[in-house]
């Protein structure tokens, strides 16, 4: 594989984990403000 | 009756993302990339990610929530809410039924081959087919095409099918929460886990072969990777990137819309639809593009690979991974791994184009849940019937076409007018951001409303001289297919007109009752 070859995939890669994970961390983010609320009340 | 509901955010999130990661996502996008300019190909495909998926993504959802709120999971009940001023939308929103029934006609059967063969793997059926030609063999032998050594009759097949017919029926049955986010939930779960074992079983194979150094893992991810600056001068690089970008995020087809539909007014649609779209990608860029054409690469060399990937997708799933599985070591549990992950990735998508027939008989006819599903499996257990038995005649391919082609991008196309133009941008852009965990960047109402009907008309035109044109008029294929196909063509308008007319029916009982 040639280096542009690398970087494309580690552009492609990086930029689908990062939005993943941003979702990932907003719904978990979410869901235990949620419960919390729910236990305060 | 109380409106079935979601048991939880993630559990919709999922089925969402379930009805998206099918068998394109690890056979048809790694083809498709090494066809198309290779690493260039993600300009384009990531272009096409932001202007016309994500678009059409938080376009379902609102619309499908919205329509829900009204007591309509189906596309002509919500294409009718949102412009009831309008006699006639509510038969184009007859597409959001008619296209995934007819995708569920073909779909379902080739997902019971992948039930067959994880089975076949397990129990090494095919493991005296050490050649592509072999396994050719096998594969025609198994689908009735052709009597051989391997298979006498179709009767494996068929009874394959049958329990895959019958899990997708059941499933459906079982509702929302009990049965399709229960299924995706575990099944993507254990996709994602066989997924994972494979691509790194995969990237760990270095060059099995010493005497042929070229024959490696890393030519097999450049094969895939390395860019090809001239692709992105061609217009059909972009267009099979948008293409793929379409057809992956299971937008258009109007289930999306449908499981939107049974969320409650304050559930969140932006971020969901976001972390749907984003899962898929995972499965596909990440998962999908590290399975097949690095192993085929290793085992088959850089030249070997190019003549398989014109081959097709099917060939990658069924002839060149059974072969390569087979030389490496737990061949039978990896091979059982690699069918099991596209069966259930089938299942989680077939469910879902079950569901928008089976609600429409519920929501407009006041159907049991029970009744439904069991209407909808007879009839299209009749439908199913020509696929299989005629399968060389290229009825499947037919059904793809205008299910799974044709009707999609008409279907995205109204959908989007619908929603910028006559919902009206100000209102969609509340309606979007009600009850929304994040805020989508102010750049998309003008995406929205300007740049994805256009890139979809674009889309739309361009199929249609290029590529359309030439498959609706039935040129290039063999005269004894042509009767077959004009017969399924038949079929298909017969199914349009019947659920016309069930739509008209409906309405006209709701004009009765109101007067």
């Amino acid at each position: 594989m040639r280096p542009e070859g690398w970087i494309f995939i580690a552009i492609s890669w990086g930029a689908i984990l990062s939005l993943f994970a941003y979702c990932m961390v907003r719904i978990l983010q979410q869901k235990n403000n949620k419960d919390q609320n729910n236990n305060d009340k | 009756m109380a409106r079935e509901r979601w048991g939880s955010k993630l559990g919709v999130i999922l089925a969402v993302a379930g009805s998206a990661v099918g068998l394109g996502n690890f056979l048809v996008f790694p083809a498709q990339a090494a066809r198309n300019g290779g690493g260039a190909f993600m300009i384009p495909y990531f272009v096409a990610l932001f202007l016309l998926g994500l678009p059409l993504m938080w376009i379902e959802w609102t619309i499908g929530r919205f329509g829900g709120g009204f007591g309509h999971s189906t596309a002509p009940g919500i294409f009718h809410t949102i412009w009831n001023k309008n006699k006639f939308i509510k038969y184009f929103g007859v597409i959001g039924i008619f296209g995934p029934t007819v995708i569920f006609i073909y779909y379902v059967y080739v997902e019971s081959w992948l039930l067959g063969y994880s089975f076949f793997a397990l129990l090494g059926k095919y493991k005296a087919c050490t050649t592509e030609e072999a396994m050719v063999a096998f594969l025609q032998g198994y689908q009735g095409v052709v009597k051989n050594d391997f298979f006498s009759s179709i009767a494996p097949s068929y009874f394959f099918f049958l329990v895959t017919f019958l899990i997708n029926v059941l499933v459906v049955h079982c509702g929302i929460s009990k049965g399709i986010e229960r299924v995706c939930k575990y099944g993507l779960l254990v996709l994602f886990i066989f997924a994972a074992v494979l691509a790194v079983r995969v990237l760990a194979l270095g060059t099995p072969d010493t005497a042929k150094p070229d024959y490696n893992v890393a030519n097999g991810l450049g094969f895939l990777w390395n860019p090809d600056w001239s692709a992105l001068a061609s217009a059909k690089v972009w267009l099979a990137a948008s293409g793929q970008i379409f057809f992956t995020l299971s937008c258009g087809i109007g289930v999306i819309l449908t499981y939107a539909s049974y969320l409650t007014k304050n559930d969140d649609v932006a971020l969901s639809g976001l972390t749907a779209a984003a899962t898929n990608e995972v499965a596909e860029v990440i998962l999908g593009g590290s399975i097949v054409i690095p192993a085929a690469v290793a085992f088959f060399g850089p030249t070997g690979i190019a003549k398989i990937a014109k081959g097709g997708a099917f060939d990658l799933g069924f002839v060149t991974m059974p072969l390569v599985l087979q030389k490496v070591a737990f061949g039978e549990i990896l091979g059982f791994m690699w069918f099991m992950l596209l069966f259930i990735a089938g299942v989680t998508s077939s469910i879902s184009l079950a569901l928008p027939a089976v609600v429409f008989l519920e929501d407009e006819f006041n159907f049991s849940r029970k009744w439904a599903s069991l209407i909808f499996g007879i009839v299209t257990f009749i439908l199913c019937q020509p696929v299989i038995f005629f399968l060389n005649k290229g009825l499947a391919d037919e059904l793809h076409f205008w299910g799974g082609t044709f009707c999609l991008v008409v279907f995205a196309t109204i959908e989007t007018i619908l929603f910028g133009w006559v919902f009206g941008m100000e209102k969609a852009w509340t309606e979007m951001h009600t009850g929304s965990d994040i805020t989508i960047p102010r750049i998309y109402r003008f995406i929205i409303k300007y740049i994805t009907p256009a890139f979809l008309f674009f889309i739309l035109s361009f199929w249609f001289w290029q590529e359309w044109t030439p498959v609706i008029l039935l040129r290039n294929v063999p005269a004894e297919n042509v009767p077959y196909l004009i017969g399924i063509r038949l079929m298909l308008v017969g199914l349009f007109a019947v659920l016309a007319f069930l739509v008209w029916v409906v309405w006209r009982r709701k004009k009765v009752r109101s007067l």
